[in-house]
């Protein structure tokens, strides 16, 4: 009789580890679990700048050290999934601070907001938002500066309740940071300042990140008030980064989601500075 | 012995071969299966009523009897993951018809859509606006909104969300649910005097967690319209509702009340050439086990 017994016991001991095995909850969101099909092969960047955006499958990622990867276009994420290893010694980049680099030149959806216009002898013009669906405001943008001479307000950064809902969820088009508000005109044909491009999106789904270079999705300065009566425009929001592996070599690389700052009044009269863009912000995932 | 071990080997075979029979199709949605990961500690509204916008990854949620979570922040959506515990027996609401709540201004999502503000009537013949649509990305209408009354005639109601709809955000999520739409505003009397306005729609209240309790309330309703101010103006149409979805791996309890209710449409309140706004559309409810 003890057999039967026995029996019965390992089998419930087993029974209850599989059960408790099959009723979880996911450890990790499912689009930071996918690691493409390799598609695409192998990508390495070895030497001076290349040029790669939106959405990539490779077999393995390389760019070393001294080499940069640009985002290809404005409004663009960079996103990598990659079965193999993604190693970063170089420098990955999504924001026109860097040479060719491209950025946002639009509305964001996570990234900081936008920076305000300064005014001229004209108000400014606000920095563009982070939006949902259907332009419905996320992170708010700084607002324009008053006509003759205010200053533009500076944005919002993005709060943690906020880009939570990108980690949980995904989007099918990661945006960025928001642009920056157009510096106020004089009235009689000239524009104010710039604002700046919004820094993008850098995001890694890999099986294995060695992480030891520079990853940058910082927003531009606004440009100056290009002369008296003109406004200086609003810096570019911050985008956002994301680095997602089964297993980190080293995750111990530099990231800049900062906000671009705010054109300044270059000595010219009758001129409200730029405001400055939100941060963005940046996360590591260990897919388990 | 040999047949113990016999046994033992065909129960460490049977479950070696469970993996293969767990890769199959998924009966959870990814996004409803992920708890978080515990990094905003542990919640608890310890009396009163406590503000609470956005998206939080708690250890454990509590809502005690006899206290409020209210979402105060406009157009946010209030989604909890927990990887412990979530007890709500006092109320959550994302709702304007609670003291403090905020709901949604502008278009929802996969709520209910707003209702049409009723009409005005005057001999400039100013119609009602009409509710606010739910829709997705770009703008593309979900579920319509009420139209606006013409002169002195009432609003139209707002669409329902039908599941066909709304089983599209429960399978793959969306990156920022905004509920229900708002009511539009009632007609104007042709003299500088606007109508009602319309209600606030309801926001979407997400709970995803290890295990619920539930047996309080969560309020997502939709905001009434405002009724006609003075003769010849319309009532404003009510918002859209918003709408509840859970995800646990455990229920405790799942008996609390859920309001997902569109808004009442505005009256005319005794004024003359005045059409009613229209109610509007009700969200939807939605309970998942995690598996």
């Amino acid at each position: 009789m003890k057999k039967p017994g026995f029996i019965l016991l390992v089998t419930a001991i087993v029974s209850a580890i599989s059960l408790g095995a099959q009723a979880q909850g996911t450890a990790t969101p499912a689009w930071l679990n996918y690691v493409g099909t390799g598609v695409g092969g192998s990508f390495s960047c070895t030497s001076g700048t290349c040029s790669l955006g939106d959405e990539r499958w490779f077999t393995s990622f390389n760019v070393s050290a001294g080499a940069t990867v640009v985002a290809l276009a404005n409004n663009g994420p960079t996103i990598v999934r990659s079965a193999g290893t993604c190693n970063i010694a170089g420098t990955v980049s999504n924001s026109v601070n860097t040479a060719n680099g491209g950025g946002v030149l639009n509305e964001g959806d996570f990234g900081g907001g936008g920076g305000g216009g300064g005014g001229g002898t004209l108000a400014g013009r606000g920095g563009l938002l982070s939006v949902g669906p259907g332009g419905l405001p996320i992170v708010n943008s700084g607002a324009k500066g008053a006509a003759n001479g205010g200053a533009g307000g500076n944005a919002q950064s993005t709060a943690t309740g906020q880009f939570h809902e990108l980690l949980s969820v995904g989007s099918f088009w990661p945006i960025g940071g928001g642009t920056g508000g157009l510096g106020g005109g004089n009235g009689s044909g000239t524009t104010g300042g710039q604002g700046g491009n919004g820094g993008g999106a850098v995001i890694f789904v890999c099986n294995t990140i060695n992480f030891t270079g520079t990853i940058d999705v910082s927003g531009a300065a606004g440009s100056p008030a290009p002369a008296d009566d003109t406004g200086a425009g609003g810096g570019g929001g911050g985008g956002y980064v994301v680095l997602s592996a089964v297993n980190f070599t080293a995750k111990a690389g530099t990231i800049n989601v900062s906000g671009g700052p705010g054109g300044s009044c270059n000595a010219h009269a009758n001129c409200g500075a730029g405001g400055t863009g939100g941060n963005g912000w940046f996360y590591f995932q260990t897919i388990q | 012995m040999k047949r113990a071990i016999s046994y033992l080997f065909v129960l460490v075979l049977a479950g070696t071969l469970h993996p293969h029979a767990v890769a199959q199709t998924t009966v959870t949605p990814g996004w409803m299966a992920w708890l978080g990961d515990g990094s905003e500690g542990d919640y608890s509204c310890s009396s009163g009523t406590c503000a609470l916008s956005g998206e939080h990854w708690f250890t454990s949620f509590t809502v005690p009897s006899g206290t409020t979570v209210v979402n105060t922040t406009v157009n946010n959506p209030l989604i909890i993951r927990s990887t412990g515990v979530c007890t709500v027996a006092g109320t959550i609401s994302n709702s304007p018809n609670t003291g403090g709540g905020a709901g949604v201004n502008f278009n929802g999502d996969f709520g209910g859509a707003g209702g049409g503000g009723g009409g005005g009537a005057s001999f400039a013949l100013v119609q009602g606006s009409g509710g606010l649509s739910t829709v997705g990305l770009g703008g593309l209408p979900i579920a319509n909104g009420g139209p606006g009354g013409s002169a002195g005639g009432p609003g139209g109601t707002g669409n329902s969300v039908d599941p066909g709809q709304f089983h599209q955000i429960l399978s793959g999520g969306s990156f920022w649910p905004v509920g229900g739409a708002a009511g539009g505003k009632g007609g104007y009397n042709g003299h500088g005097t606007g109508g009602g306005n319309g209600g606030k729609g309801g926001g979407p209240v997400i709970l995803i967690c290890s295990s619920l309790n539930f047996t309080g309330a969560i309020d997502a309703s939709g905001g009434n319209g405002g009724p006609a101010p003075v003769v010849n103006t319309g009532g404003g149409g009510g918002g859209g509702g918003g709408f509840v979805a859970f995800a646990a791996l455990n229920y405790v309890a799942n008996g609390g009340t859920i309001n997902v209710s569109g808004g009442n449409g505005g009256g005319c309140n005794g004024n003359t050439g005045c059409g009613a706004g229209g109610a509007g559309g009700n969200g939807f409810t939605y309970s998942q086990i995690i598996q």
